[in-house]
């Protein structure tokens, strides 16, 4: 049939747009249902058109958007392939040869807004780790400061926690205090110095006044002996990971010992003395002699060059506790089962040095961005194969070095689960790259972004050369509808998705 | 007809007669030739000689006459007459053999043997000169003397003899009779007029020995010898010239050597050696050398075209066309107005009712011409054209693909504040990237992020950084004006920065070597140190000038240093960690020293000045090699990581690749850029190259070189890389690879450093 339908040339395609039809069955997991009925549609229509006869037969008041997702063809996976924008129906059959008389089912989803921004904030440096925490934007960077804003662009925190830059930060819990008002954050931060720490910080209820403010360093992870290029923690945060450029992964509990674990050298009795003289100057609060020194739990060693980035495995559908996957610049993915500390799976790609890896929400597939411009998913599912080909699910080329890529939080990890949200944005996922421009994608349709904005726009350019630089941006998080952006140019907020 | 063939019978039958006759006319010839030679011996009675011989000619004429009565067989008649002149012939060649060996013009000479030289010699007889001694008037009747014999003419008698008696004028006969004489008289084609006798006399034997003689081109005189044997006068025993002929002194010619003899072989000489003359040359054969016509390939080209006919002649160019060739008024008016070129014919269809009437041509001369032209200028050869497809002429190189991975994009940049980025270089672990520029700061940044970590400032420009490859320390130098400083990064591991610190700065400074150098090490103590300012600082001697290139040995102990002022000493200096010592290798050297390399493995130094590169085995002290690129300023070398290979780049856009095997001259000459090359970095394990130019673009090869020595190193242009602006004609400054990663960091004068990624 496919034969014959390809051999037929293009006499039927102008055929078949002037007035073919095709038999289409319509699906959804949306809260827009259709009765499920065969519809012939003439093959001409696109995404507009069949948006609109959704709109229509489901009888909307307020018009949404849909994307439609075609299954059955040649490419397309369990998923189906996602009709692109001014794409008919019609080319997409003769492209994946489904013949005129065969039913294509189609799913439609609800569209991606365009992305609209909400504010930016400017940082004194480059911002390096971004972390959504409800009400406020908490930001890592190059400064070595970590700073906490809300959402009326207000710095409510300022805190010195390294003396060299964080590379990176994450959230280990939140809390509220005893008497119910101060929210307590405990926060994990990577940095340069060679270190990771945790810090706690306790913000009042009314965020306007000072008082109350106050935030402590509670311990200090001594593992690694070079820069630390990330730190994450596990969804109940018990656990920690960081990954170093010295190849080493480090795990970590969360509890602090009451004594220093990790004697403290000589030679850093005097470096010591700088940096708590500079906190002295700079806060009240430092790094004092309540920072206990902690040692890691286990170390994962298998990776040859640096890691950058170290994630566990958040349950998901399929996924499993007490795994972790790693990505590093000697091209491998690995899976590391914690329990025994061993890597149970490497993912070889060729001459992808990774930059950046996040676990998807279904925990089967994992996407990582690499150096040559290219973020690809991999299947991490238990098989014996190694071979990168067989595990590459699909491939997002960029124009830039992608250099964080972000999915969604997992719909029971959030606070206020939604069901019909967690649907829509399941497939989705951020980059961010070099070229300062934030790229939306859903993972069915690697062909290109949904959406693209730039960032770093909107700030005057501080050196004033009359050149305009690109500001890279470093880091992108993306919970609830609010897509975080750091990087060069500060920080943005831009509201994506998820209504807000 | 039928006439002549019975007179051809007759002669036929008649023929045994004449055959019969014929032996009674030779004896009868025979008996004439007595009597003429009776005649030369004594010919008193000329007359009546003659008056005999006329019955003789009626003899014969009778024969004749018998002949006459066949007239019509002349042919039979001469055949015999020349059958009887060819017997004559014989008889008389027969008389001349007979007195051959007697005739003699001149006496006879006789030969003796001489008296005094003991040689025969030839004597004549003596010449008695009495009145009979002139044998010319001996017995001449006419004695008139040698007068024009014309006088005579009208007389009777033709002069007087010796006695004054006229000589009476010989009968004459008429020409006839002269004609029948001829033929009857055998001798008469050897006789001659006499003048004075007024007749034919025959020629004597003598005289005709002589005129044979002289038409063979022989001595007329018969006794003549020309085969005598010499006489040997002067040679031999005992008759040697022992004494001078003359008295006359010798000239001076003949014992000083001659000048213009001289000059002339010194002229030959010269010749010689210039090779315009060729001594023992072969001799050209310019005979003909006969060659297998068949054997060479018949050509294959097409015989020249033949030349291209001119157009028939069709009905409308007859004289008496039909009508329809005839134009109109209107067509004619048509074709008048027309250009000559557009006209779609070159003349008019005229109708003439007859050839007379048909004036002549107008356009002749013009036509003749036109045809001329035609075939002056007619294609008289095909000519094949050359189809070679240019794409057979680019050599087979793999796809660029194929060779992945090489860096193809942009990844960031970093932006210095202002001045040129002139310097950088990239940790031994690829992370870290220090970028100098010509305001005196140098940056810390990371490969991947290019975020500023570390800056320094420094008064002047920043010549050149080099991280010193040792794995187990971590810091780098940097050059600026006649110094050089050693600077530890922050953040690293505390046993790395405390090696570091102890290795630059150590508690116990190493023995004072013997020989006091003049670069002054000068080191923080370790306690006072922090990472904002250099630990150690090495003085160069003063006016040394800036550090413009410094080059590591593998270990990390040893680092070399050019300096742009140069020097007595070539501005080169190696300093040795360890011992805090700096010596300068070369004490002095020719031209500027552009660049130094140690080799990877061996105990080798590479420096390149303006056009050579030297290379010194350090350890015997000696130079091993000099290679000779061929350019005219060399800017950059790199040397492969397996040190068999160099690179030299130059400020005249080329760029050698040498393999240090092989000869001193390169390998293969790569001439890509179209402004100079400014750097040149070998990959430390991919097998890449790139150069950088002032033309803003950076290039970048794949450089495959293979362990077996049979197979050439391959080298395929892979990706130019362009983003650097060109500011004040200056491009990409210097280039270096991250050692782990095929990634690229460039910087250039646009005071941008770029991270280029696979």
């Amino acid at each position: 049939m496919a034969s014959s339908n390809e051999a037929s040339t293009s006499n039927t395609q102008v055929a078949r747009e002037m007035h073919a039809n095709q038999p289409v069955f319509l699906t959804t997991r949306t809260p827009y249902p259709l009765p499920s009925q065969k519809f012939v549609i003439p093959t001409s229509w696109k995404r507009f058109h069949l948006s609109q006869l959704v709109n229509k037969a489901v009888g909307l008041e307020k018009a949404v958007p849909f994307d439609f997702l075609i299954k059955g063809g040649l490419n397309a996976g369990a998923t189906g392939e996602m009709l692109a924008p001014g794409m008919t129906l019609g080319d997409w059959c003769a492209a994946n040869g489904v013949g005129e008389e065969e039913t294509v089912e189609i799913e439609y989803v609800e569209s991606v807004m365009p992305p609209q921004k909400v504010g930016e904030i400017e940082a004194d440096d480059w911002v390096s780790g971004v972390r959504n925490v409800d009400g406020y934007v908490m930001t890592a960077s190059y400064d070595g400061r970590l700073r906490l804003f809300d959402h009326s662009k207000n710095s409510v925190m300022d805190v010195p926690v390294h003396s060299a830059p964080i590379t990176s930060v994450s959230l280990i819990s939140s809390s509220t205090s005893s008497n119910d008002e101060d929210k307590i954050y405990t926060v994990a931060t990577s940095s340069h110095d060679l270190s990771a720490c945790i810090t706690q910080l306790t913000i009042p209820s009314s965020p306007t006044s000072s008082k109350g403010k106050s935030s402590k360093i509670l311990a200090s992870l001594h593992l690694h002996t070079q820069p630390i290029s990330g730190v994450a923690s596990n969804s109940s945060g018990t656990k920690l990971l960081t990954s170093s450029w010295d190849s080493l992964i480090g795990v970590w509990d969360t509890t602090i010992p009451s004594s220093d674990e990790v004697p403290l050298p000589d030679e850093e009795s005097r470096d010591k003395k700088k940096r708590r003289k500079i906190e002295n100057a700079s806060a009240t609060n430092g790094r004092g002699a309540e920072t206990k020194r902690k040692a890691p739990i286990g170390v994962l060693k298998s990776h040859v060059g640096r890691v950058s980035k170290a994630a566990f495995l958040s349950g998901g559908e399929g996924g499993e506790e007490g795994k972790a996957v790693s990505a590093g610049y000697d091209s491998t993915v690995r899976i590391w089962d914690l329990e025994y500390g061993v890597c149970e799976r490497t993912i070889s790609a060729s001459e992808k040095p990774f930059l950046d890896l996040t676990p998807a929400q279904s925990g089967q597939t994992l996407l990582a961005a690499s150096t040559d411009r290219t973020v690809t998913q991999y299947d991490i599912r238990a098989t014996s194969q190694t071979q990168s080909l067989q595990a590459t699910v699909a491939t997002f080329t960029h124009a830039s070095t992608p250099s964080c890529v972000c999915v969604p939080p997992s719909s029971f990890a959030t606070s206020s689960p939604s069901s019909t949200t967690t649907t829509v944005n399941s497939h989705q996922f951020i980059t961010g790259a070099y070229d300062g421009i934030v790229r939306v994608w859903d993972m069915r349709n690697p062909k290109g972004a949904m959406a693209a904005f730039k960032t770093g726009e909107g700030n005057a350019d501080s050196t004033n050369t009359g050149v305009k630089r690109t500001k890279k941006v470093l880091c992108v998080d993306w919970r609830k509808g609010l897509l975080t952006v750091g990087g060069e140019g500060g920080l943005e907020v831009w509201k994506v998705g998820e209504e807000a | 007809m039928s006439k002549g063939i019975t007179h051809k019978s007759s002669s036929k039958r008649r023929r045994p007669d004449s055959d019969d006759d014929e032996p009674q006319n030779l004896q009868a010839i025979g008996n004439l030739e007595m009597l003429s030679d009776e005649e030369d011996g004594g010919d008193a009675s000329s007359d009546d000689g003659e008056v005999d011989n006329f019955p003789e000619l009626v003899a014969e004429s009778s024969d004749e006459g018998e002949d006459d009565e066949e007239d019509e067989d002349e042919d039979e008649d001469e055949e015999g007459d020349s059958e009887e002149g060819e017997d004559d012939t014989e008889e008389e060649t027969d008389a001349e053999s007979d007195t051959g060996s007697e005739i003699h013009i001149f006496p006879k000479a006789k030969t003796v043997v001489s008296d005094i030289t003991q040689q025969p010699k030839l004597v004549y007889p003596q010449i008695e000169p009495d009145y009979d001694s002139d044998s010319s008037t001996e017995d001449t009747p006419n004695r008139v003397g040698n007068i024009p014999m014309h006088w005579y003419d009208d007389m009777p008698h033709i002069g007087y003899d010796i006695n004054g008696k006229k000589v009476l004028r010989p009968a004459k006969g008429d020409e006839l009779d002269k004609f029948l004489a001829t033929v009857d008289d055998a001798s008469a084609w050897t006789s001659a007029f006499d003048k004075n006798t007024q007749m034919d006399k025959p020629l004597t034997p003598e005289e005709l020995d002589i005129i044979r003689r002289l038409h063979d081109g022989e001595n007329p005189d018969a006794s003549y010898n020309p085969y005598e044997p010499t006489v040997e006068w002067f040679t031999g025993k005992g008759k040697e010239e022992i004494m001078p002929l003359s008295g006359a002194l010798q000239p001076k010619r003949r014992w000083v050597p001659s000048r213009w003899e001289k000059q002339k072989v010194l002229k030959i000489v010269r010749a010689i050696r210039q090779g315009r003359i060729v001594p023992n040359k072969p001799k050209s054969t310019n005979k003909f050398e006969p060659y297998a016509i068949w054997s060479s390939e018949p050509s294959t080209s097409n015989p020249p075209l033949p030349a291209p006919k001119p157009r028939l002649p069709t009905n409308a160019e007859s004289y008496n066309p039909p009508e329809e060739y005839l134009p109109t008024e209107e067509e004619k008016k048509a074709w008048e107005s027309q250009d000559p070129e557009d006209r779609e014919r070159d003349f008019l269809p005229q109708k003439y009712t007859s050839l007379r009437l048909v004036p002549a041509y107008d356009r002749f001369i013009n036509e003749r011409f036109n045809r001329q032209l035609d075939l002056y200028l007619a294609p008289r050869i095909q000519r094949v054209k050359l189809n070679i497809d240019p794409k057979s002429l680019i050599p087979k190189l793999p796809s660029p693909n194929s060779l992945k991975p090489f860096p193809n994009y942009r990844s960031l940049q970093f932006y210095h504040a202002k001045g040129r980025a002139r310097c950088l270089s990239i940790s031994p672990d690829g992370e870290w990237v220090v970028s100098g520029d010509e305001e005196g700061i140098v940056s810390l940044w990371e490969v991947m992020v290019g975020r500023e970590v570390k800056r320094w400032k420094f008064n002047g420009k920043i010549g050149a950084l080099a991280w010193c490859p040792r794995t187990d320390v971590s810091y780098f130098a940097v050059g600026i004006d006649d110094t050089i400083l050693f600077i530890i990064p922050p953040n690293v591991d505390s046993t790395i920065s405390a090696l570091t610190v102890s290795v630059l700065s150590p508690a116990t400074l190493p023995p004072a070597p013997a020989t006091p150098s003049p670069v002054k090490w000068s080191s923080v103590a370790a306690s006072s140190w922090s990472s904002d300012k250099p630990i150690l600082t090495l003085s160069l001697p003063s006016s040394s000038g800036l550090p413009g290139q410094f080059s590591w040995h593998r270990r990390g102990d040893y680092l070399a240093s050019v300096s742009t002022g140069g020097g007595e000493k070539g501005g080169v200096w190696i300093h040795q960690i360890t011992r805090r010592h700096s010596q300068a290798p070369f004490k002095k050297i020719k031209g500027t020293v552009q660049n130094v390399l140690f080799h990877p493995t061996k105990p080798h130094l590479f420096v390149a000045t303006q056009q050579y590169v030297r290379i010194y085995n350090l350890s015997e002290q000696k130079l091993i090699k000099t290679l000779i690129p061929g350019i005219r300023w060399i800017s950059s070398m790199d040397v492969h990581p397996s040190g068999d290979h160099l690179i030299v780049g130059g400020y005249d856009r080329k760029l050698c690749w040498f393999d240090l095997e092989l000869s001193e001259k390169p390998y293969k000459v790569l001439r890509y850029h179209s402004r100079a090359i400014r750097s040149l970095h070998f990959h430390p394990t991919y097998p890449l190259f790139a150069s950088s130019s002032d033309d803003g673009s950076i290039q970048i090869f794949h450089a495959r070189v293979y362990n077996d020595l049979m197979t050439d190193p391959l080298i395929v242009p892979l990706k130019i890389l362009r983003g650097h602006q060109v500011v004040d004609d200056l491009g990409v400054l210097q280039v270096r690879w991250s050692s782990k990663q095929p990634w690229l960091v460039s910087c250039g004068a646009d005071s941008t450093v770029s991270v280029w990624c696979s």
